[in-house]
């Protein structure tokens, strides 16, 4: 019976003598190594298993008498690392006889692989739960909790031992209603998973978010017997969600209220383009019935608006301006062409007010005066809008102001003392052109003809050229004579003493300009000459003159001008001009008198040439002197008339 | 006719005073061209040859001293003989500061003016010789490579093959070398004449 027992069990048996050979194994052990039972008994069990290890516990056993157990030892086949590792529960007893004497070993082996191999997986399982991220809750059914996960107990507050044995409604916020939770139930009940998002609260009262599975576990017969909830901390992601969300709603406020903005702002304008579509006509209509011509002209130069009054004063319509923008460039006067082209010019590129006066031709070809006043158009925002002009016709104006000119130029003529110096410039210029023209040609003229080889009616072209300029130079002079009308002075008597006087009150103010005083001598009881008034007043005018240059030269004493007139005999007055200046060079004063010699930077040397002229054409002499105590006598002496003649 | 070469340029708004001294310029043996204004003259140019101008001062618009001035102004230089009708001589003075060649009076007399252009074409032509000299001593340095360009600075300043071997941090062998090309490329025989003509290019 225990033979058969033995033979059929699934452990595995071997009767072992001390030396630990094999005397009989059971079917399973043999089994197990894939052979037959009667394989083993002879052979020693660590010839056929060597492992040092267990041959020292099998010895251990077989000295001591004390049986060894080992519980869920692993074994791996030397030879067949293939089969894996195997897990065994041990017993090795010593068979003892009556004295105690050990006589044999029992060696039975149990295959426990299986069932360490699923504590191994529930190990796993458990550490999984253990370390989860998220919150783990077992309850029984009827909601009471058996287990929680480190995690729960790190975000709720609560211990596991605080945990255990309540119900999951220690965490509730209040923040859900009943229905809420009636669902919950209600789900699970069914024996399905719930799923949703919970706000619950931590044991110190604060309160988190989370999002949840609750599951029911159920036994083979499908009864629940557990519920485990899998939730996860969503308390930061349901901030940002919110912070999203408010992010969201602010951008919405913001877009409407824009949108309102701009509704207004349409309105706005749709309301300020109405006003200035009224304003435009009233402008429009003030600007078209104005005097002036008015225009506004677009940054690139095209008229946006000329007022009728563009007709009255040019002759052409705005529509011809408009029509041909090249027009009213063509009507200014070509003198002044320039001038507008500055005046454009600046007002392109300063931007500032300007105003200035030119002439155009109109229609009919006659020459206005346009008096034209413009400034640059700009948007409140500075935006360059063109530029806006009037142009006013001040032809009459002008007309009346050149009379006025005229009068006064010939008034300035009469009065002679800007022509003396001007005429001598002109004059001395006028001939010294022919001069040097005719030296020229005289002197190429030479050398040709004193070269090997010379083209004889190039000779002729200059001596045609010398001619020319002779009657050139000659004309001057006869202009000169003109002016001082020598071959028909037109004999007057004339009172010197008041002609003198005359002179000096014209000469005194450019004197006492330059610091000079001016003195008049004069005999009560002088005769009177036979005369030009003019011409001996110019005369008189170039001394002092003369004698103011000389003696402004001077930097410091006496500066003054002393004229006297005295009858020198019963026939001749004469009249002396004394300045104190720094004299005349002994050496040039015979030459003083000489044309075109001067001592002056900016002298002609015409001025006392002259005087010489009108002198000897009235008959009478000049010269000069230069005075011991400084300075120059320049004296001229004129024939006296009898009262009776 | 004398030469060939250079030119006189005559500028006076007076034609007749333009033509007659254009043939005082031909009897002298100088090629003459006329110009009735400045503008005319500015928009003919230089040809070239040696050369000077004889310039009126008073003119309408554009003056012979605006002339000289905007001369000048355009780099353009030419010995010019002011004549004037009435010479001041602030004016005169300002002519000559800003280098005018002589400032003669009208009606000026022949020997006084072409001796005056006889000078002013001379001094042209020196100033002419003297830049296509120093055209070509420039031209030649820039014909030298980078390395000897230092060379050349250094040997100029006195520097021994060795000294300058040391500096550029090569051998004296390779400075023989450099020195040898810098003669040949400045067609100079001699240390001396290398350093004259690097005096005369500024260096």
């Amino acid at each position: 019976m225990l033979q058969t027992i033995l033979e059929y069990t699934n452990i595995l048996i071997a009767y072992l003598d001390p030396q630990f050979n094999f005397l009989l194994v059971n079917r399973a052990y043999a089994a197990a190594d894939e052979r037959d039972p009667s394989f083993f008994p002879g052979k020693n069990h660590f010839d056929l298993y060597p492992n040092k290890e267990n041959e020292r516990k099998f010895k251990t056993v077989a000295k001591t008498g004390k049986p060894y157990f080992a519980h869920a030892k692993p074994f791996e086949y030397a030879e067949h690392p293939e089969r894996g590792v195997s897990y065994w529960d041990w017993a090795l007893i010593p068979y003892k006889d009556s004295q105690g004497k050990v006589m044999g070993l029992v060696l039975s082996l149990s295959d426990v692989t299986s069932r360490i191999e699923m504590e191994q997986e529930r190990f796993r399982l458990y550490r999984a739960v253990e370390q989860s991220p998220v919150t783990v809750v077992i309850t029984d059914s009827e909601g009471k909790i058996e287990y929680v996960n480190p995690k729960f107990v790190q975000l709720t507050g609560y211990t596991r031992k605080e945990a255990i044995g309540k119900k999951p409604n220690v965490l509730k916020s209040g923040k859900h209603p009943p229905e809420f939770y009636k669902d919950l139930w209600e789900t699970i009940k069914q024996g399905k998973s719930w799923q949703g998002e919970f706000c619950n609260k931590k044991k110190n009262g604060n309160l988190y978010w989370e999002s949840a599975v609750i599951s029911p576990i159920k036994d083979e017969k499908g009864r629940i017997t557990h519920m485990i909830g899998i939730k996860e901390d969503i308390t930061t992601r349901r901030q940002k969600d919110q912070e999203l969300d408010r992010y969201k709603k602010k951008l919405e406020a913001l877009v409407e209220e824009r949108t309102q903005e701009l509704k207004k702002k349409i309105q706005d304008l749709e309301h300020a383009e109405k006003e200035i579509r009224e304003a435009e006509i009233r402008y429009k209509t003030v600007a078209d019935f104005t005097y002036d011509w008015e225009y506004w002209k677009s940054p690139d130069g095209a008229f946006l608006y000329i007022s009728p009054a563009v007709e009255r004063i040019s002759g052409f319509k705005p529509e011809n301006y408009m029509e041909d923008p090249g027009l009213f460039m063509k009507l200014i006067h070509p003198e002044d062409k320039a001038l507008w082209n500055q005046h454009d010019k600046d007002m392109h590129e300063k931007k500032i007010p300007g105003e200035i006066l030119f002439r155009i031709k109109n229609r009919k070809g006659e020459i206005r005066w346009i008096e034209h006043v413009c400034r640059p158009v700009a948007e409140k925002d500075g935006t360059y809008l063109g530029i806006r002009a009037s142009n006013r016709d001040i032809t009459a104006q002008k007309h009346s102001e050149e009379e006025a000119l005229k009068q006064r130029q010939e008034l300035s003529h009469i009065s002679r003392i800007a022509t003396v110096g001007e005429i001598t410039a002109a004059l001395s210029h006028q001939l010294n052109q022919p001069l040097a023209a005719i030296l020229s040609n005289a002197q190429a003229a030479k050398r040709f003809l004193e070269s090997d080889s010379y083209d004889i009616e190039e000779i002729k072209d200059i001596l045609s050229s010398i001619i020319e300029e002779n009657l050139r130079a000659s004309t001057v002079i006869q202009g000169l004579r003109a002016l001082l009308r020598k071959e028909d002075i037109p004999m007057k008597r004339i009172r010197i003493g008041v002609m003198i006087q005359e002179a000096v009150n014209i000469m005194k103010t450019d004197a006492h300009l330059k610091n000079i005083a001016m003195r008049v001598d004069l005999d009560s009881d002088l005769p009177l000459v036979l005369g030009d008034w003019n011409q001996l007043q110019q005369a008189l005018m170039n001394l002092i003159s003369n004698g103011v240059d000389a003696t402004a030269l001077k930097d410091s004493g006496r500066k003054e001008i002393v004229i006297t007139a005295r009858k020198q005999d019963a026939m001749t007055i004469r009249v002396d001009v004394e300045d104190s200046g720094t004299g005349i060079d002994e050496k040039i004063l015979e030459k003083i008198f000489e044309p075109f010699h001067t001592t002056k930077p900016w002298g002609m040397g015409m001025g006392l040439a002259i005087s010489k002229k009108i002198v000897a054409a009235h008959g009478g002499h000049i010269w000069a002197e230069n005075v011991p105590k400084g300075g120059a006598i320049l004296t001229f002496t004129l024939p006296t008339i009898r009262e009776s003649e | 006719m004398k030469n060939k070469d250079p030119v006189v340029y005559v500028v006076d708004d007076d034609a007749s005073v333009c033509l007659a001294l254009e043939r005082l310029v031909r009897s002298a043996g100088y090629q003459a061209k006329a110009f009735e204004s400045a503008v005319d003259f500015l928009d003919h140019g230089l040809s070239g040859q040696p050369c000077c101008l004889i310039l009126d001062v008073e003119m309408p618009e554009l003056t012979g001293l605006d002339l000289q001035c905007e001369l000048a102004a355009r780099g353009i230089s030419i010995p010019i003989i002011f004549l004037t009708g009435h010479g001041t001589i602030p004016m005169s003075v300002q002519a000559m500061k800003t280098g005018a060649a002589d400032f003669l009076t009208k009606p000026c007399d022949d020997k006084e003016l072409l001796e005056a252009i006889d000078q002013a074409i001379e001094k042209n032509r020196r100033e002419m010789s003297e830049k296509a000299e120093l055209d070509s001593i420039q031209k030649r340095i820039d014909s030298l490579t980078k390395r000897e360009h230092q060379v050349f600075r250094m040997v100029i300043k006195g520097m021994l093959n060795k000294q300058v071997a040391y500096e550029l941090g090569i051998s004296e062998k390779t400075v023989k070398v450099h020195r040898a090309r810098v003669m040949e490329k400045m067609k100079t025989g001699s240390l001396a004449e290398l350093v004259h003509l690097a005096e005369r290019a500024g260096i």
